[in-house]
């Protein structure tokens, strides 16, 4: 089974008459039947595993780079200081501009991010809009004061340790379902090596099972 | 996810509506459609495709001027300690939660099927045929703490869900275990200017709706179907008290009875 | 080496990919994000986020003037809702103000100066250049001033007493002079009747009947259940929740359905009706306070005395001009009588069109005769301090119904209250010329004033500007308030007080003030001074929900920054009334004749002739009638309750109905001498015979397309043709054809 083209056709009858080898080979596949499969079986795995991340999630940059590690560790701040809970009990996830203006009216160094805080939000008074890892579809309703206050759960059980980071990922999010990549984790199959890489109803209801927490659509979907 | 067992129900929400006291000024209506974000149907909407969590008809006692007399009666989902609409659902979108009585509709579940609709003996269940959609601006009007749902779901009263998340927030971050009853009021019982919506625990025999519900004036719509309603409704007027009586209730004899006990 | 592929090599390649592609999360994974896609579409909505704050104001949406508290997330105003402990609305809001949110994004708001078409009402809206409209409204001003013409200029105000009543004034001081005009209401006439019966010379005082201190009510078709500013408290009397309650109507309204007492009484007949009742009083001696017999017999010059009069009108005779028997004439007269502090309250039911002056001064007598007035009784006298702020601007309140037709070259309507009924036919036929113009200073290309209006120059909307609201029409107390904003304008509304001073700088007055907000905002807080440096009455602080007397305040600007924060201002005092200083037949006794000429009902209201003619009833407050700019969600109770037949349906007693022809449904056509309609006939077995009850409000698909005009019910009633339009005859006639 190779040779010209040229003599392609009257072959045909002689390939249609089939030699036990041959019909072996049927049965079981030639080399390059195998290969052949070989090589879309890895163009598919390719595409699944590889391609589809790559084209199903847009790239955002945040406005502007933010470094956790320089507030908490040069300027000595606590997590409290900008994440804190309101009079109402709601919790204040990203500060609004004011708190940042507290410190940085005008520039304490000569960082990009920073000149960027002060030229084009603080001194305008316009709120920064800040990408939100973390944000969950509008359908909804978790509250941090049960699970912080109540439950006393860490915050990097959900949100990892970017408290120590040293500036912003890029915040990336699914084109179809518009919801960002940290809903679903970084693999595309799903969560990721640390407990924190997923955000989904699973991961939800899992840690609800676990502690015994009473469950009902209406506790977290509003 | 199944929570009907280990249970121990310290509330059950329920609501009293007293219907002397209602004056139709539809106060209720709007502000349930404020809260809960109901979208302004298109113009095109016919009369039965609109959208509503609780809406107040007109009862008359069928009598012609002069005799004539007619009543207000509010009618939001009666989340009924049997709720037909649960045994009926498909797919599970309808809930009872055990630990407050709330009967919970989750419309990102629900495929539209309006079985449940067709269940409902109050008519309490309503449907979205369109896209909510506001005029232009006013999402900026929406509830944050109620998700707009999307077309063709059904969708009715939750007793102000949204409320009662926001009062366990509160007493969450105050340090109060989530076992613990909240108290809160829905939208139509602040928005109420008569004060004819009384809301509250029934478990608590101390609690304002226990008592009223528990009064010689109170009744309930269509109780001989067995669907356990947890609004009550409440009229001295003993036409009006009839107004809660069923085909069933005629079946048995009941409806001739001079009223209801 | 060259590879032999054939067809089957690639469905083998194929097969590997689909094998692979399955064996990868893709396919489970657009399936996932697919399914969410479609709870996610665009086209839902998406509520603003941000956190949660309250603020506190006072709703402008009528002059009512209850308390609200604004729900804003992030800098969004979100809802509405009522503030317990407010010392005006105690804790209620009608459904208007529920939805005041909603009116900023209104379809009907503007977005720019806006010209209509031509001078129709169905013409459609242009935006024009706001600056050159300015301009060329100065120029108009600067020609007027220069030939010295003191007429032609007017000013409607739809709001009187507030502010920026003040700086309007001022504007036509300015101007060389011109009228500044008001419209009153229902609620104005009635309290404008009290004023007759006392003498010039007494200390003046407005009306201010307080329910709360009432055992019993008689009310003439007051909407106390019905319309929107149902603050009258429902539930038992029995228990003491509220006063016993005698409603006189025709109709059978929510008041009237929900009286301890429903009194059927021919329209028309409600002036006898008072007089019968006061005969029963005096006659009886039911009210033993010597002085009301000392007040019966006092002399009127020519005129006689208010006894006198009454024998004219008995129970037996007044009887057959009302349709209610003597005893029930005197059963109620007894009632009050007994349940002392009585109140009889007037208004009539302004959807359907004010009581007149006779009515509404008849009614005042009986108060007088059941000693309501005074500190044992349910009726106030509001002292000046609390209502009057010494402004002093030199064009006094004229009535729009006093000045002549065709009088107009330029008349200014104040939107700021986009509800006012006002009858857009009445405006229009003051204008003078071809060349005369309305403008309005509006939010919205809706409401009478905007659909009456040539050009609209667009102002602010309820919650996004501080206006202010004095004390309501026969309101229990004095009260004033802030609205300050709980929203930020768009860039194209501009502050009325501003667009004042863009047509002064236009028509080349060098005026005081260059900032018309400034100038607004220096009268605001001048009111709060005057206020507070008069010591009177009590301040409500939203913050803490307490009231304190006024005296506790430290600050001499401490008013004003409670009432920048939503607070209000009471005061609950009440002026004593000399007996001598009251004239029951009026000032110059001139009642006696006017009331003798009405004892067999108004024309047109009783029948007393056989011939039986429908008359025609409008349900509701005109405030919905007119006033098409209400809050979108409003449409539930129009189309998803029936709460509200909408203005479409002309509802009448079956047996009327029957006797007429016109089957339950069918399309009819509804005349008056005024104008025509097209209804829909609804049996209606709560009706009396032969009354039409044409339903207040926009039709059931109108709410929210600006484009419908409302006035017409207006015009129905022959709003703007006279005063009292309560009693309109109509023909109802059924209409065959395609389009009905």
């Amino acid at each position: 089974m190779s040779n010209g083209a040229s003599d392609h056709r009257p072959r045909i009858e002689v390939t249609n008459v089939p030699t036990p080898q041959q019909e072996r080979g049927a049965r079981r596949l030639s080399t390059l039947g195998r290969v052949l499969l070989a090589l879309g079986l890895a163009a598919g795995l390719a595409a699944g595993w590889i391609a589809l991340p790559a084209f199903l999630y847009g790239r955002q940059e945040q406005p502007l780079a933010f470094n956790h590690l320089v507030h908490v560790e040069t300027a000595a701040m606590s997590c409290e200081d900008c994440h804190s809970f309101g009079v109402d009990g709601s919790y204040v996830g990203i500060p609004p501009l004011s708190a940042c203006a507290d410190c940085h009216s005008e520039a304490q160094g000569d960082s990009e991010a920073e000149r960027i805080l002060v030229d084009d939000f603080v001194t305008p008074g316009r709120e920064i809009p800040w990408l939100v890892y973390a944000r969950q579809p509008d359908n909804v309703y978790f509250s941090h004061a049960p699970h912080v206050r109540l439950a006393e759960i860490e915050c990097r059980r959900c949100h990892g340790d970017h408290g120590k980071s040293e500036t912003t990922p890029v915040y990336q999010y699914n084109r179809i379902s518009t919801y960002s990549r940290n809903i679903w984790g970084p693999r595309i199959a799903g969560g990721g090596p640390n407990e924190w890489d997923s955000m989904k109803m699973s991961d939800c209801v899992s840690c609800h099972a676990e502690r015994g927490v009473h469950d009902h659509c209406l506790m977290c979907h509003k | 996810m199944s929570t009907h067992s280990g249970v121990t129900a310290t509330t059950s929400y329920a609501m009293v509506i007293d219907l002397d006291k209602c004056t139709g000024c539809g106060a209720c209506m709007v502000g349930c459609a404020v809260e809960n974000n109901i979208s302004v149907p298109p113009v095109a909407a016919a009369e039965n495709r609109g959208l509503t969590w609780i809406r107040v008809y007109r009862v008359d006692n069928g009598k012609e001027f002069p005799e004539h007399r007619s009543v207000c009666v509010p009618i939001p989902c009666q989340h009924c300690d049997n709720a037909p609409c649960i045994h009926v659902c498909p797919v599970t979108a309808v809930q009872m939660d055990e630990s407050t009585g709330i009967v919970g509709q989750i419309p990102t579940r629900c495929m539209g099927c309006r079985y449940c609709m067709a269940a409902c003996p109050y008519h309490a269940r309503y449907f979205n045929w369109f896209d909510p959609i506001w005029p232009e601006g006013m999402e900026d009007t929406l509830n944050p703490d109620v998700s707009p749902r999307m077309r063709g779901v059904a969708e009715k009263c939750n007793f102000c869900h949204g409320r009662l998340d926001r009062a366990r927030e509160l007493a969450s971050a105050g340090g109060r275990p989530t076992s613990e009853p909240v108290t809160y009021q829905p939208a139509c019982a602040e928005a109420c200017p008569h004060g004819a919506i009384t809301f509250g625990n029934m478990l608590d025999e101390s609690s304002e709706v226990y008592q009223l519900a528990h009064g010689p004036h109170a009744f309930r719509l269509l109780e001989a179907l067995g669907t356990k309603p947890k609004v009550t409704y409440l009229s001295r007027e003993p036409w009006v008290r009839r107004i809660g009586l069923s085909r069933l209730d005629m079946v048995r004899g009941l409806a001739d009875a001079p009223e209801g006990a | 080496m060259t590879l032999d592929l054939t067809r089957r090599s690639l469905l083998k390649f194929m097969g590997g990919a689909v094998a692979g592609v399955v064996l990868s999360p893709m396919p489970w994974k657009l399936l996932d994000d697919a399914s969410i896609w479609t709870q996610n579409w665009s086209r839902i909505a998406r509520p603003p986020r941000g956190p949660i704050s309250w603020r506190d104001t006072t709703c402008t949406l009528c002059p009512a003037g209850c308390g609200l508290r604004a729900r804003l997330v992030g800098t969004s105003f979100v809802s509405a809702w009522p503030v317990s402990g407010h010392p005006r609305s105690a804790g209620l809001v009608c459904p208007l103000g529920l939805a005041a949110a909603q009116m900023r994004f209104h379809p009907a708001r503007l977005r720019g100066a806006a010209r209509r078409e031509a001078a129709r009402i169905d013409a459609p809206w242009l935006v024009v250049d706001a600056d050159g409209a300015v301009t060329d409204l100065g120029r108009r001003l600067a020609v007027r001033r220069a030939r010295g013409a003191t007429d032609g200029l007017a000013l409607l105000d739809l709001r009187p007493g507030r502010a920026m009543s003040q700086l309007y004034r001022e504007f036509l001081d300015r101007q060389g002079g011109g009228l500044y005009l008001t419209l009153p209401d229902a609620w104005q006439a009635s309290a404008a009747a009290f004023g007759g019966l006392i003498a010039a010379s007494a200390v003046a005082g407005a009306p201010a009947p307080d329910l709360s201190r009432a055992r019993s009510v008689l009310s003439f078709g007051a909407p106390l259940h019905d319309g929107w500013r149902g603050g009258f408290p429902a539930g038992d009397s029995e228990n003491g929740h509220r006063p016993y309650l005698m409603q006189i109507d025709a109709a059978a309204t929510a008041t009237a359905l929900r009286a301890d007492r429903w009194l059927v009484a021919r329209p028309g007949s409600e002036a006898p009706l008072a007089l019968a009742l006061a005969h029963v009083l005096v006659n009886e001696t039911l009210n033993t306070d010597p002085r009301v017999a000392a007040l019966a017999d006092a002399p009127h010059g020519p005129a006689g005395s208010f006894r006198a009069l009454l024998a004219d009108f008995s129970p037996e005779r007044v009887s057959r001009v009302t349709g209610l028997s003597p005893s029930a004439l005197r059963d109620t007269a007894r009632e009050l009588a007994n349940r002392r502090p009585a109140l009889v309250v007037g208004v009539g039911d302004p959807g359907g069109g004010p009581l007149g002056a006779e009515e509404e001064a008849a009614v005042w007598s009986l108060n007088l005769l059941l000693g309501s007035v005074g500190p044992d009784g349910a009726l106030g006298l509001l002292p000046a301090t609390g209502i009057d702020f010494a402004d002093g601007a030199s064009p006094t309140a004229t009535s729009l119904n006093d000045i002549p037709d065709g009088s107009l070259d330029l008349l200014l309507v104040d939107g700021s209250f986009p509800g006012a009924p006002v009858p857009r036919e009445l405006l229009r036929r003051k204008l003078r010329g071809p060349d005369s113009l309305i403008v309005a200073l509006s939010g919205f290309a809706g409401g009478a004033a905007a659909l009456a209006a040539d050009l609209v120059l667009p102002t602010p909307a309820p919650g996004e500007w501080t206006d202010d609201v004095p004390t309501p029409t026969l309101a229990a107390h004095a009260s004033y308030a802030w609205s300050p904003p709980v929203a930020a304008p768009p860039d194209w509304a501009v502050h009325p007080a501003e667009w004042l001073a863009r047509l002064e700088t236009a028509s080349g007055v060098t005026g005081n003030f260059t900032s018309g907000r400034a100038r607004h905002e220096a009268e605001l807080v001048r009111r709060a001074a005057l206020l507070q440096s008069r010591g009177r009455g009590q301040v409500f602080d939203p913050r803490d929900g307490n009231t304190t007397g006024i005296a506790n305040l430290v600050d001499p600007n401490a008013l004003g920054s409670v009432l920048a924060r939503g607070g209000c201002w009471l005061d609950t005092a009440s002026l004593a009334l000399d007996d001598r200083d009251l004239r029951l037949l009026g000032r110059d006794g001139e009642l006696a004749a006017r009331w003798r000429s009405l004892s067999g009902g108004r024309p047109g209201g009783s029948a007393g002739d056989g011939a039986e003619p429908l008359l025609l009833t409008i349900g509701g407050d005109l405030a919905v009638a007119a006033g098409s700019v209400m809050p979108p969600v409003l449409n539930k109770l129009y189309r998803e309750s029936e709460l509200h037949g909408g203005s479409r349906k002309a509802a009448l007693n079956p047996a009327t109905a029957r006797r007429l022809g016109l089957a339950d449904g069918v399309a009819a056509e509804l005349r008056t001498e005024h104008a025509t309609r097209r209804v829909v006939i609804l049996h209606d077995p709560s009706l009396p015979p032969d009354l039409v009850r044409l339903a207040s409000g926009p039709g059931p698909l109108e709410l929210g397309d600006p484009g419908e005009p409302q006035t017409d019910i207006l015009e129905l009633g022959g709003a703007s043709q006279r005063p009292v339009w309560r009693l309109t005859r109509v023909v109802l006639k059924e209409v065959r054809d395609v389009n009905a």
